[in-house]
């Protein structure tokens, strides 16, 4: 397997050239491409990838990028509380809004493209830099060369946004390869909550995304992708945080579709007395696959990280987690945790739960811990013995073990959505059980 | 036949031998033991590496990392470090073509 013979060096261009782009991303694209060219395509040798048969991909096949029509998504989000929208629909900008007041005070929340534009300089010095390094692998090469669409949002220092912003990125039929970006930056003291959807995509289609979120010295972000992709898609993505001194972010992964969802998820704590929390939950369908690598990388001293990743694990479908702490020589004080639950609803579902600390300071407090299970009977048992059908019983346990990240999700919109997409699994469930 | 999907030519799996094909996005491992035919998920249930890249010994699959044994008649797990059976599929011939069908 290759992955080289379908990208052509001509595609690069033409995308530049059709997103009228300024020469210096030209120049990194093509950058990008040389290198990726001869990049080795990760195998089952590489810790990160041992869990993940590439084979299906048809990698070899690969050549074309999705491109849009032009028509709307069939279905939004309900958009009440939210400052600003953006609607991405098979790569092109759909619609966009953000409050004056807003607007006003500097803050930016646009396309990618748009904001390559509008904003060059803003984008420049960003963009899979620091991050999420474009020579990470093979795949954010590829996403580096060929990415066609994307989110940025801009929020000057200082800049509070109360509401959070919405951008919904979706595909129609899909179909050969589709790599969206999204990138957060929030200057020195500034405040801001963006919460993505991802979803459609009927077509057998691989989708690289790559999120990137920079908070600089006491800034605030809440970064939140829940993703329900169509069964024949696969993405790999690469969502990770960069965390300044004093920093504070809440990154969140949500995963609900795709028949296989590879998600590296991280967060990069570079400035002392930085804080995050790394949010992840997933409820796969039956046969589908979702491979989590979690980072919690201390560069700086006296940084915290949280982690929670929990997730419900039907019949057939299989769920990896490998979930690494990183402390620096320098990063004393370090405080980190992980934890990982997985509630396994079939005797043929498989989750793997593992741990890595990698610790090179000699002052910190890291810990990490795993729970696997099925549901609870006991539980179950008391909520019958108060009356509740077995079905409902369930629902209100399954829904209770999803309830401390949930609960924090922002938008009413987004909550109600993800909540109906896991009363859906739940009745899937129980369908099958019975 | 609605169910079983058309995956190899018998050629390509000459006795004493193993071949990995794809149901849909799953790998399955199809064994010919003297000329009888059977199937199993590819994925080694103890740590996911890759069954038909093992050896095959009679009715006996080993895996390529860590020498885990499965029966490929019954799936079922043989020795450490395995401890849960493979899943089975229903195989069959048809002339030089070979096709795999629901979990048996």
């Amino acid at each position: 397997m290759t992955v080289t013979q379908g990208f052509t060096r001509q595609q690069v261009v033409e995308l530049s050239a059709r997103l009228g782009e300024p020469e210096w991303m030209r120049e990194r694209r093509l950058a990008a491409f040389d290198q990726w060219l001869t990049a080795p395509l990760p195998s089952r040798e590489d810790e990160a990838w041992r869990h993940t048969d590439l084979a299906p991909l048809g990698l070899d096949d690969l050549g074309a990028l999705t491109t849009g029509n032009g028509s709307a998504p069939a279905h939004q989000l309900d958009e009440a509380g939210a400052a600003g929208v953006v609607v991405l629909h098979d790569g092109a900008l759909v619609s966009q809004r953000l409050e004056p007041e807003h607007a006003a005070a500097g803050v930016v929340f646009t396309s990618l493209q748009e904001a390559l534009v509008s904003h060059p300089e803003l984008v420049r010095d960003a963009f899979m830099t620091d991050c999420v390094p474009a020579a990470e692998d093979k795949f954010t090469l590829l996403h580096a060369a060929l990415w066609q669409a994307g989110v940025f949002c801009y929020v000057p220092r200082g800049v509070e946004v109360a509401q959070p912003l919405l951008a919904i990125t979706s595909l129609g039929h899909g179909g050969d390869a589709y790599l969206p970006h999204t990138l957060v930056l929030a200057d020195e003291g500034a405040s801001v909550a963006v919460a993505e959807q991802h979803a459609g995509g009927e077509e057998s289609t691989l989708i690289v995304s790559v999120t990137e979120v920079l908070a600089r010295r006491g800034a605030r972000v809440q970064h939140t992708v829940v993703q329900d992709w169509g069964d024949e898609v696969a993405e790999i993505a690469y969502r990770r945080a960069h965390v300044g001194a004093d920093a504070e972010v809440r990154l969140c992964v949500g995963s609900l579709g795709a028949w296989l969802d590879k998600c590296f998820v991280g967060a990069v704590l570079d400035g002392r007395g930085g804080h995050c929390d790394l949010h992840g939950f997933y409820f796969p369908r039956a046969g589908q696959r979702v491979d989590n690598n979690t980072l919690q990388e201390h560069r700086a001293s006296d940084c915290t990280s949280n982690l929670l990743f929990k997730g419900a694990v039907p019949e057939e479908s299989e769920v990896v987690f490998r979930g690494v702490i990183r402390v620096h020589p320098d990063a004393q004080k370090t405080d980190a945790y992980q934890t990982n639950n997985n509630l396994l609803l079939g005797d043929d579902a498989r989750a793997d739960s593992m741990p890595v600390l990698e610790i090179e300071a000699d002052d910190v407090k890291c810990s990490h811990g795993a729970t696997l299970g099925s549901l609870d009977e006991e539980e179950l048992f008391y909520l019958r013995s108060r009356g509740l059908p077995r079905a409902d019983a369930q629902r209100m346990v399954i829904a209770g073990f999803f309830e401390p990240i949930l609960e924090k999700l922002p938008l009413t919109g987004l909550r109600d959505w993800v909540a109906e997409e896991l009363a859906e699994r739940i009745e899937r469930q129980q369908g099958a059980e019975s | 036949m609605t169910q079983f999907k058309r995956v190899a030519s018998l050629a390509d799996i000459p006795p004493g031998t193993m071949l990995k094909v794809y149901l849909g996005h799953r790998a399955v491992a199809i064994y010919n033991v003297d000329g009888e035919l059977f199937a199993t998920t590819d994925n080694c249930t103890h740590e996911t590496a890759s069954l038909s890249e093992g050896t095959l010994n009679g009715h006996e699959v080993t895996c390529p990392k860590h020498n885990a044994r499965f029966d490929v008649r019954t799936g079922k797990a043989l020795c450490f470090p395995a401890v849960v059976g493979l899943k089975r599929y229903s195989v069959r011939v048809e002339d030089d073509d070979v096709f795999i069908g629901p979990p048996a």
